[in-house]
């Protein structure tokens, strides 16, 4: 399994912002319910998060939104501050958080220059009803664990066991991350970078990808689709 | 003085030796889960062992999911309409099927929420139950057994199990 390398394509360009990706990854993989104190005290978690950017001065004005979530560095500076390797490289190209192992000192977050590690300060509750909602593939994670987007591990998990079942790679090529099924505009495709015929290796190399924060390094296997915007011509001329 | 010290020395001494053949005689057992008083135990020493019934005809679901199920009434009463209708123990099992209750069977290999331990690709790949459940067949009440090489079902096991069989053994494969 190791010649699989799993990657993001987000084409900016296709968001929309409604938070369809975000609500998907909530509920895929069992993620608290923020309520208010979470937001004031910034302490809400959630492994995907779209940030929206306003543009231009009112009435000509725009939003821009960039769905943001764990890059899965190459070069991860969140691994090697960990002091017991709970989170850690694997041969997929993936960044592993182990929950069991984390002890909870928060370096690795304060590390991440995407904010995309988030720390449970509480213990998660839900509503008495809810219970039978969680995902019986995903830990719930306590208070004083440290926790970030996992690129759903759980199905990938699956599809490797029923593409080894079955004897062909047909689970495999058609898995997708919570976020990415569940995005109406496709801005979000997920897959396996090292097969060349899959949507996601093509759209890697498109020219108007680029990385978020090159200039650091962190080597991510997230890419951006930039955006187009076909105002941009005339509003140059109009200046 | 002298006197009254020798005595506790002899006895130390041998306190030390039984305990020493203690610590090294074979524990098959590795752990059980108390049953309350007055409840079933399920016999899998007659089920599995005289009348040799598959584990797979109760516990259903071990070659495709996660789980091998605890099985429900309704897989006892499959039989038990018919079978053993003057069995004690048989009869409670009626009773409750009739009372409309479930059974509240008493599970006794369980693993902590974060490991995702799945049957289907141990049952794919050819293992048998024993290897990690231990002669069932011959067991008046089920225990967690110590494995043939004196572990005790714990991740020890599981990684140097995987590690001979070239199975995945980082720590996203149970731990997500
Ligand atoms: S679901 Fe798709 S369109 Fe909606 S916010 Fe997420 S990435 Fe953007």
């Amino acid at each position: 399994m190791s010649d699989v390398k799993w990657g993001m394509v987000v084409d900016v360009d296709k968001c929309s912002g409604c938070q369809a990706c975000v609500i998907a990854c909530m509920s895929e993989n069992n993620i608290p319910i923020n309520l208010d104190r979470d937001f004031t005290e910034n302490r809400s978690i959630a492994w995907i998060r779209v940030e929206r950017y306003w543009e231009g001065e009112y009435p000509d004005v725009k939003a821009r939104f960039l769905p943001v979530l764990c890059q899965h560095c190459g070069n991860a500076p969140c691994e090697p501050v960990c002091p017991v390797y709970a989170t850690f490289h694997n041969d997929q190209g993936m960044n592993i958080q182990v929950y069991n192992r984390c002890v909870g000192t928060r370096y690795c977050a304060n590390n991440c220059p995407y904010h995309a590690r988030y720390f449970n300060y509480r213990r998660p509750t839900w509503p008495e009803t809810y219970n039978n909602y969680l995902n019986p593939d995903v830990t719930v994670r306590d208070r004083g664990i440290m926790e970030k987007c996992s690129f759903c591990v759980q199905r990938i998990n699956a599809a490797t066991r029923i593409a080894k079942r079955e004897g062909n790679e047909d689970a495999i090529a058609g898995l997708q991350t919570a976020c990415a099924q569940a995005c109406p505009t496709d801005a979000l495709v997920f897959g396996n970078l090292n097969n060349p015929n899959s949507e996601v290796s093509q759209l890697y190399d498109d020219e108007r990808s680029y990385v978020l924060q090159e200039s650091i390094g962190t080597q991510p296997n997230v890419r951006y689709l930039k955006k187009i915007d076909e105002h941009a011509a005339e509003k140059a001329h109009a200046h | 003085m002298k006197n009254k010290i020798k005595p506790l020395i002899i006895i130390a001494v041998l306190l030390g030796i039984v305990g020493v053949f203690v610590g090294l005689a074979p524990r098959a057992v590795a752990f059980v889960y108390p049953i309350p008083e007055n409840e079933v135990v399920f016999p899998h020493d007659f089920h599995a062992g005289t009348l040799a019934l598959e584990c797979q005809f109760c516990h259903t679901g071990a070659e495709e999911n996660r789980g091998a199920n605890v099985p429900a009434l309704e897989q006892c009463m499959f039989c038990h309409k018919v079978a053993g209708l003057e069995n004690p123990q048989a009869k409670e099992v009626r009773a409750a099927w009739e009372a409309e209750e479930p059974l509240n069977w008493v599970r006794q290999h369980r693993l902590p929420d974060h490991t995702h331990f799945q049957h289907e690709p141990h049952i794919t790949a050819g293992f048998e139950c024993s290897t990690c459940h231990g002669d069932v067949a011959g067991m008046k009440q089920v225990v967690q057994i110590k494995t043939e090489k004196g572990g005790d079902l714990k991740m020890g096991d599981c990684v140097a199990c995987h590690k001979e069989n070239g199975a995945p053994a980082q720590c996203s494969t149970c731990h997500n």
